[in-house]
């Protein structure tokens, strides 16, 4: 495992990749932050002013969207190999294919985890100065902050892994990006306002990553944020799983 | 009982053992109740026509495809169960596998890690095969031929007992294809490696292998050393003459067959120049042309790869009895 390990490391290194979707986990954790601080008090934004502990969970919270951007990476750790055949080499060095996908899954954990401080730690490098210009105080104390940090970090990590198992199941590049980026923005949100569906609509990936963070949303049911990281955690691990065992185990390409 | 064991074990070592390998695609049979086995110490020619199931065969042998029934031991083991695979078998496929925008010296310290060997490994395969001014540079850069011996470095990286590359001429120069000839024979003559190469054309490699495993249609065809092909070629005799008939009729007796017949001439098998000669002298026929022709062992290679494949044709598409 340590063999695979450093390979799987120096191949995440040696290309543009990382740091790319990193630049893009930033940029879209910053225009969250940037767009509920910018909006507050407009008319048409809900959300109470920006002293309120719930408002300041809810700006720090929107840092969470840089996740989609780690889970494309971790499709991307997995599909490169396919779309560029580096997939014979690896193989060919490793013919225990569960064990290559395992180095994959511990690779794109410490990445995300990397990534999930990235977005926390500008959400605090935009929001905290800006704030105290606009003369709001923030207790670390009692707002909930911190945790709300915390949350964004393990779903940006966790949404590293759940990529992983969509590439493992998808291995076409393009294919699987277009598929969870469509199924995240557009079938489970709408899934989940079907009113039977409504229920269990929060059990699925999306919405175990809104929980996570435990900011409510007006109408929606959520788990708690706990239970949003073991579930997104599940998924992913399922996928992985479900990959290895059904699409993995046909011939190489 | 233990020592016979590790004996068998020995003798394994290097060794490729296809047995009874069958691999379908849909309809099509790609490989057929294949067996052979490649052998330490040479270099094995795997030669039949595009489409004859190399590929397929090869991808089976190393675990990357799997195959329907049978199978294949590399060093007396199922692939996926060699536990250090990079210094039991290195393998050159036919379509390149890199990363473009990463480096050669990172690919070869990216596999050099997969393998378990140190990074200086690397930079000694990258100068093997000439590539080290190169190897700063991204392989989507490189030539088809810099590709190959890029490929032929990674499968190098492990220092393996058995060496496979699949149609390894491909898009090398006649300079290359002259390196890579003497690199192969230096390692399976002087280092006592198993090298399989495969080809579909034998000319290419007739100068580099011991022995050939020819297939054709999914089936073995032809399994044995190069002297053994060379011997196969079977020698015609060309006559000229003005009686081309009454000459016919003379050699008849002799068992004699006329494979090709012209207004002025006769190609004969079955007896030597001096036999037909002999045979028209004391039959008074007049002679402009007595010689031998020996057929090319590319003649050979095709004769026996079309046979199958006509006749598998024919078998397939004969129409439906009436």
């Amino acid at each position: 495992m340590k063999r695979l390990l450093r390979e799987e490391t120096r191949k995440l290194l040696t290309t543009r990749l990382w740091w790319g979707m990193l630049l893009g986990a930033l940029a879209l954790a910053s225009i969250g932050v940037i767009a509920q601080i910018a909006t507050n008090g407009l008319r048409g934004n809900p959300l109470p002013p920006l002293t309120s502990a719930a408002t300041q969970r809810s700006v720090f919270a929107s840092a969470v969207s840089g996740d989609t951007f780690a889970l494309i990476v971790g499709i991307i750790i997995v599909t490169a190999e396919f779309r560029h055949f580096t997939s014979r080499p690896t193989f060919l060095l490793e013919p225990r294919r569960g064990r290559v996908v395992a180095a994959k899954l511990l690779v794109a954990t410490a990445l995300g985890l990397a990534y999930g401080a990235a977005c926390a730690v500008i959400s605090v490098a935009i929001a905290v100065p800006w704030l105290s210009l606009k003369g709001v105080h923030v207790d670390w104390s009692s707002n909930g902050v911190l945790f709300v940090l915390l949350g964004t970090l393990l779903a940006v990590a966790i949404f590293a892994i759940v990529g992983v198992g969509v590439g493992v199941i998808i291995q076409s590049q393009v294919v699987a990006v277009s598929v969870a980026l469509a199924y995240l923005l557009i079938v489970e949100p709408l899934l989940r306002v079907i009113p039977g569906v409504k229920e269990v609509g929060r059990f699925l990936p999306g919405a175990a990553a809104e929980a996570l963070t435990g900011v409510q949303r007006q109408g929606i049911v959520q788990v708690q944020p706990w239970q949003g990281a073991l579930l997104l955690l599940g998924w992913g691990l399922l996928f992985a799983l479900a990959g290895r065992a059904i699409t993995l185990s046909r011939d190489i390409p | 009982m233990t020592q016979q064991a590790v004996a068998s074990v020995s003798a394994d070592e290097g060794r490729i053992v296809v047995s009874h390998l069958r691999k379908t695609f849909g309809e099509v049979r790609a490989v057929d109740d294949l067996s052979f086995h490649v052998e330490p110490g040479e270099v094995t020619g795997f030669l039949g026509p595009n489409g004859a199931g190399k590929t397929t065969t090869l991808r089976c042998v190393l675990g990357l495809a799997r195959p329907d029934s049978g199978g294949a031991t590399v060093s007396g083991k199922p692939y996926v169960q060699l536990r250090d695979p990079g210094r039991a078998i290195g393998a050159v496929l036919e379509s390149t596998s890199f990363h473009p925008a990463r480096s050669a010296r990172n690919h070869l310290r990216v596999f050099a890690a997969a393998a378990g060997v140190p990074d200086s490994r690397a930079d000694e395969v990258l100068a093997l095969v000439g590539l080290t001014p190169a190897g700063k540079y991204g392989v989507g850069g490189f030539s088809l031929g810099m590709r190959q011996r890029l490929a032929l470095a990674t499968a190098m990286l492990g220092d393996p007992r058995i060496l496979i590359l699949d149609e390894p001429a491909n898009g090398l120069d006649p300079e290359g294809i002259v390196w890579l000839r003497s690199l192969l024979r230096h390692l399976a003559k002087i280092e006592g490696r198993t090298v399989l190469i495969s080809s579909h054309l034998l000319s290419e490699v007739e100068q580099t292998v011991d022995r050939v495993v020819i297939i054709a249609r999914g089936r073995l065809v032809h399994e044995g050393s190069l002297e053994d092909i060379r011997g196969r070629r079977a020698a015609s005799v060309v006559v000229s003459t003005p009686t081309p008939g009454r000459l016919m009729e003379t050699l008849r007796p002799l068992g004699v067959q006329v494979t090709n017949q012209s207004d002025h001439g006769l190609t004969l098998t079955g007896a030597p120049t001096s036999a037909v000669g002999h045979a028209a002298w004391e039959a008074n026929i007049e002679l402009h042309e007595l010689r031998e022709e020996v057929h090319s062992l590319e003649d050979v290679f095709l004769e026996l790869t079309e046979d199958r494949g006509v006749a598998a044709a024919q078998a397939q598409s004969a129409p439906p009895a009436p």
